[in-house]
């Protein structure tokens, strides 16, 4: 069950789960924070959309690129700028 | 081997004549293996945007990628305005061209912030309505097009509001 479970996250499925999950929540994520104003609440939304952009990137390049480096380093600078940018809402969270 | 060959031809898509060549099967077979790559390579981008005509479930699909693609974009270039003002926090000169360029590009800035309403709302709105796909709701063509046109509907509300405001 398991091993079939992991199978079918390492085919794809993955992606689009995230995607869809984080769209959900952010749904209605935006609907509480359209009403209630919160700054941390706000930060977890925008950490959201981070997951969010980095499963629709992850997207694109599997979509349109073809060569297997430029998908490589095109999925690691995201990975990357992903890791920087959430590491910067934590220091806002922490000092805020 | 010879068999084993003829056996394994349809992997690589070859002839199983190169069997026949003898000492050069590996690298024949290394030629063929790599040239298949090199096919993949080249293959077509998908989806063809050229090919169908243009329908509003099609647009509207492909607009989703395109704006989902802007926000990215978006993001990223404010991730890097964020870090280069973090850097330069301790220079009052930064401050100051950031807020001379504000008001001497107001108009601009202003249009671009309306841009990405749009954008957002146009991503947002049909985002939803993906997501009502996802869950099997309003797959007919005739609510197809409903919902296309009220996403259209509630994002120039949303840009007319936002404007107005």
């Amino acid at each position: 069950m398991l091993g079939s479970l992991l199978k079918i996250f390492g085919r794809g499925f993955l992606h689009w789960f995230t995607q869809r999950t984080s769209a959900c929540s952010l749904v209605v994520s935006v609907v509480v924070l359209s009403v209630s104003n919160d700054l941390f609440f706000g930060l977890g939304v925008f950490l959201l959309i981070l997951v969010h952009f980095e499963a629709g990137v992850h997207t694109l390049v599997s979509d349109y690129m073809h060569d297997s480096r430029s998908k490589l380093f095109m999925n690691v600078s995201v990975d990357l700028l992903m890791i920087s940018l959430a590491k910067t809402v934590f220091v806002l969270l922490i000092c805020v | 081997m010879v068999e084993q060959w003829n056996h394994n031809s349809h992997v690589v898509g070859s002839s199983p004549t190169f069997a026949k060549s003898g000492s050069f099967w590996w690298f024949n077979n290394c030629v063929f293996i790599k040239s298949s790559f090199m096919e993949q390579k080249v293959r077509p981008l998908s989806p063809h945007l050229t090919v169908y005509k243009p329908q509003l479930t099609s647009v509207l699909s492909i607009f989703h990628r395109i704006t989902g693609g802007f926000l990215g974009l978006f993001i990223v270039f404010n991730s890097i305005l964020v870090h280069s003002s973090l850097f330069f926090v301790g220079s009052s000169h930064q401050y100051c061209f950031s807020f001379d360029f504000s008001c001497l590009f107001s108009t601009v800035i202003l249009a671009v912030g309306y841009f990405v309403v749009f954008i957002a709302s146009f991503h947002f709105t049909n985002g939803v309505r993906h997501l009502s796909w996802d869950f099997a709701l309003g797959l007919e063509i005739k609510n197809l097009y409903t919902t296309g046109m009220m996403v259209l509907a509630s994002v120039s509300l949303v840009v007319v509001v936002t404007i107005l405001l």
